[in-house]
């Protein structure tokens, strides 16, 4: 009788932590669809709803909401998914809660990737492209260097170290030989991230880079709980450890390089929002996932709102989340202490 | 014994004379040598002043802006100055580069005081400009012809300047407001404007334009396209030097609903030796052929005949029709 | 269905082995203690023994079958490792820790089902926590941790259970609770091999006792025949005493009189 009443009550609490697991899934949809309503010119829900349904209105509102507003959005909604997912995994595969995705030089290689199509002229594919492969490349570069000597994290994390200060070195070179009149100011404002060019054409790679890699990680979720034991507990468990952690990084560096590729280098939301969703619903990967994209896609889409927003000119978005994220992390941290629950 | 006063007090005055002292755009006092003969510039905006005053010769080594890039700058460029190539200063100017060009006065904006400062205690004097109206492009021309001692030269160049000035504000002051066309001037960037602060803007109120932007402060400012499409211009100026041409606005789907984009309003200022669009006598080039984009035909001078007029007087250079073609097409 | 180790060598560095042809039998039903001087190999061999690491000469086998041909996933349905110290980086909670040990029967992609889950609260039954399910698992005591380990690799269902230390860092109320229940699941047909430093716990618990001494079996057999004084003696370097009031099994001292 005991058993079955304790069990009727895990199963309310379960079922609670499922519920708040959707109710985050479903967070930015409100947010998307409010955030439409904002911008430099604010707009009535009448009118961002028939912009969006065919209705009748005036042709700089359909053109506002269509191509300007929603891709940007989307966009926000992707990169926030995309970064709090792969910090998320990546806190697990190190098995520390204060990693973020850009551990392996991620940023750094697309910063880098994004210096160099702006002093070769390039137009916003260009960049995109050379960003993307320039994060995969260092994240590549940092896995190979940590692989050739032994595999395990530690090396993996200094590996990471050293490539990413390599390749932030190198941008600081293209930096310093760019043209400072014509050339720097651009290059320095990508990297300070920001949506404020977002296109359709920019949208299609970001998403299918999105579906294969949180898709992906979806799948492992559980698995990656089993990472975060020792390496011989998951291997005594079964657990093709080195090759689990590979694809996971893989998965996570292609989230990251894609994001990167288009919202510029933005920090913290990788490593906040996994604490946060992590304080909500627990360390266990099967709710932390699902709840980080939630999470992370709705944190996202408020800082780009305030970005654009709050003044006339384009707030860059690595500055916002360094400057209103790191004092939530240290409130975040400092409750975390106290409860001592989501992690020691 | 009074002669021997006399005389020192003589020898005094001559040698005070052949000193030199002006007071540049950023207060300082600097004395400089009579004779400069080894002349540099730190800053793109000086270097526009140095040659129509005295030419490439006695210039040892300058920034130029935009220069290199066009094929039509460079042959020009060449005529006028045959070694520019091998004087030109990239990046961020040190004091050393300087010093091993062997200058004895260097001219600089006013963001290089630092450099300034370096230079004075290794003993090269350093003049700072830094104009962003027309009455401080003037002030600089006189400075700068003052520290050169050419101040024949600087007046003439003054004069013509003003009259483009004066001829350019009579034909415009009767425009009204409504008839007045919103200007974009964009920089290097497609996202990166001009603010209402900044030279560019001065030049389009002055060419009949507003001024979009007339509210935002500062320098070079980012934006983002819902920005733009709120201001909504009627025409977009791209500044000569910049990555960005009309083509690509044109054929962006975010620019679209723009009105100067609708109406296919959207121009490259042109770029010969130095920037038009920069706080330089030479940009009443720039303020014309803005007035001539704004209000064609209402300003009663010939762009053209002015733009060869400019170069012949003040750079002894001869553009050929079709190198003025070249220039003016769109 | 035995778990044999033949004639096993193996070394972390080339040229200096930390077992030298080891043989072990452990068959289902049978309580194996591993016992030796620190560094004498006994932790090496436990992983031999459950393929985590591979040896330099000689085999493991799974009845007939080579351990190392098996996949990781088929091998750990059949030998369960606990190690000394397991600590997460995350507070995990009982049940989310014990569920991990299904790891094996679910699909690589795949989540535990709900027949999993009774599975893993059956395992805790086993060891006696089912109470706790809901606890962090760094609200646990010592020997609760220990036990919560256990159920884990219970969860794995697997017939042989390899565990380092079991009694390690316990009080003698805990090393009993721990001990005891590893008693309890042997006599259930569960082949187990555990280490120990402690001779008394193989004299009370086990079935048989291993003696390592510099990666070489010194002696073998049951727990009180095995375990001489004259055995231990030379195992671990110093005198012992064997004690015997008549009833149940000895006890050993170390000899801390005159030589």
């Amino acid at each position: 009788m005991h058993a079955i009443t304790r069990r009727t009550e895990r199963a309310s609490c379960q079922v609670k932590r499922a519920g708040l697991v959707l109710a985050l899934c479903l967070l930015p949809l409100p947010i998307l669809f409010g955030s439409l309503l904002l911008g430099r010119m604010s707009l009535g829900a009448k009118e961002v709803w028939a912009a969006l349904f065919g209705g009748a209105v005036p042709e700089t509102v359909r053109a506002l909401v269509l191509r300007v507003r929603l891709p940007r959005l989307l966009a926000a909604a992707l990169v926030g998914t995309n970064l709090a997912v792969s910090g998320a995994a990546f806190q697990g595969i190190f098995r520390n809660p204060l990693v973020e995705s850009r551990i392996l030089g991620v940023s750094a290689g697309a910063g880098l990737g994004a210096a160099l199509a702006m002093v070769l002229r390039s137009g916003p594919a260009g960049i995109q492209t050379l960003a993307f492969a320039g994060g995969l490349l260092a994240a590549a570069l940092a896995i190979l260097l940590g692989t050739a000597f032994g595999g395990g994290i530690l090396v993996l994390v200094l590996s990471g170290v050293l490539v990413n200060s390599f390749f932030s070195s190198l941008v600081s070179l293209v930096k310093y030989f760019a043209d400072p009149y014509v050339q720097l100011p651009g290059i320095t404002f990508w990297l300070m991230g920001g949506l404020s060019a977002v296109r359709w054409a920019e949208i299609l790679p970001l998403a299918l880079a999105s579906v294969i890699g949180l898709g992906g990680l979806l799948l492992l979720r559980w698995r990656l709980n089993l990472l975060t034991l020792s390496e011989a507990e998951a291997q005594a468990l079964g657990l093709p450890v080195k090759r689990l952690r590979f694809l996971t990084v893989a998965l996570g560096t292609l989230l990251t390089a894609a994001s990167v590729s288009v919202s510029g280098v933005v920090g913290w939301v990788g490593l906040i929002v996994p604490h946060a969703a992590r304080a909500l619903v627990g360390p266990d990967h099967l709710f932390l996932i699902p709840a980080s994209a939630g999470l992370g896609a709705a944190v996202l889409l408020i800082f780009d709102d305030i970005a654009r927003t709050a003044l006339p000119t384009e707030i860059p978005l690595d500055i916002l989340t360094g400057l209103i994220g790191v004092p939530v992390f240290f409130l975040l941290f400092m409750r975390q202490i106290r409860k001592g629950g989501g992690w020691r | 014994m009074r002669k021997a006063i006399f005389g020192i007090l003589a020898v005094i005055f001559v040698w005070g004379a052949a000193q030199v002292t002006v007071v540049d755009q950023a207060g300082r006092k600097v004395v400089v040598p009579e004779h400069p003969e080894h002349i540099a510039s730190a800053f793109g905006v000086a270097t526009a002043y140095l040659y129509p005053l005295i030419g490439g010769e006695r210039i040892v080594a300058a920034r130029y802006l935009g220069i290199p890039d066009h094929p039509l700058s460079r042959a020009v460029m060449s005529r006028i100055d045959p070694r520019y190539d091998a004087k030109a200063l990239g990046g961020e100017v040190t004091a050393e580069e300087l010093l091993a060009k062997g200058a004895d006065l260097v001219f600089a904006g006013l963001k290089h005081q630092d450099l300034a400062e370096v230079l004075t205690e290794i003993g090269i004097p350093t003049v700072l400009i830094g104009p962003e109206t027309f009455e401080a492009v003037r002030e600089a021309t006189l400075i700068i012809g003052q520290a050169l001692g050419e101040e024949e030269k600087a007046q003439e160049l003054i004069a013509f300047y003003q009259k483009v000035l004066d001829i350019v504000a009579e034909a415009t002051a009767e425009i009204p407001t409504k008839a007045r066309p919103k200007v974009l001037v964009i920089g290097t960037n497609a996202l990166r404007v001009a603010s209402g602060a900044m030279y560019q803007s001065r030049m389009v109120e002055l060419a009949g334009g507003v001024p979009v932007t007339a509210g935002l402060p500062g320098y070079w400012q980012n934006v983002n396209i819902e920005q733009i499409l709120i201001w909504n211009p009627d025409v977009i100026v791209i500044v000569p030097y910049s990555q960005v041409q009309p083509a690509d606005l044109l054929a962006d789907p975010l620019w679209a609903a723009v009105e100067a984009v609708k109406t296919g309003r959207v121009y490259k200022m042109p770029q010969l030796l130095f920037a038009w669009d920069t706080p330089i006598p030479e940009s009443i080039l720039g303020i014309l052929w803005m007035a001539e984009l704004l209000h064609p035909g209402r300003v009663p001078l010939d762009l053209g005949e002015t733009i060869r007029t400019f170069y012949q007087e003040f750079y002894r250079c001869t553009l050929s029709p079709a190198e003025l073609n070249e220039l003016l097409a769109r | 269905m035995k778990l044999v180790a033949r004639g096993v060598s193996y070394a972390y560095v080339p040229g200096q082995p930390v077992l030298h042809g080891v043989d072990l039998t452990v068959e289902r039903g049978d309580l194996v203690f591993l016992l030796g001087a620190n560094g004498s190999g006994k932790t090496t061999l436990l992983e031999c023994l459950c393929g985590l690491r591979s040896p330099i000469e000689g085999e493991v086998l799974l009845g007939e079958q080579r351990l190392s041909a098996l996949p990781p996933r088929e091998r750990a349905k059949w030998v369960a490792y606990v190690p000394q110290f397991a600590e997460t980086a995350f507070a995990y909670t009982v049940e989310e820790m014990v569920l991990f040990g299904r790891a094996p029967h679910v699909g690589p992609f795949g989540q535990p089902s709900r027949a999993d889950l009774e599975k893993a609260l059956h395992a805790l039954d086993l060891v006696g926590l089912d109470g706790l399910r809901g606890r962090p698992m760094n609200a646990l005591s010592g020997g609760e941790k220990r036990l919560v380990l256990i159920a884990r690799a219970l969860a794995q269902e697997a017939p042989f259970l390899l565990l380092d230390e079991p009694d390690a860092h316990l009080d003698p109320a805990n090393q009993h609770r721990v001990l005891s229940v590893i008693r309890a699941l042997v006599k259930e047909g569960l082949g187990v091999v555990a280490t120990t430093h402690n001779p008394n716990s193989a004299l009370l618990y086990g079935d048989e006792a291993v003696l390592l001494r510099a990666g070489k079996v010194l002696a073998r057999g049951q727990p009180s025949c095995a375990l001489t004084a004259e055995a231990l003696a030379e195992a671990y370097g110093i005198p012992f005493r064997v004690l015997w009031d008549g009833q149940g099994p000895p006890a050993v001292l170390p000899r801390t009189d005159s030589p």
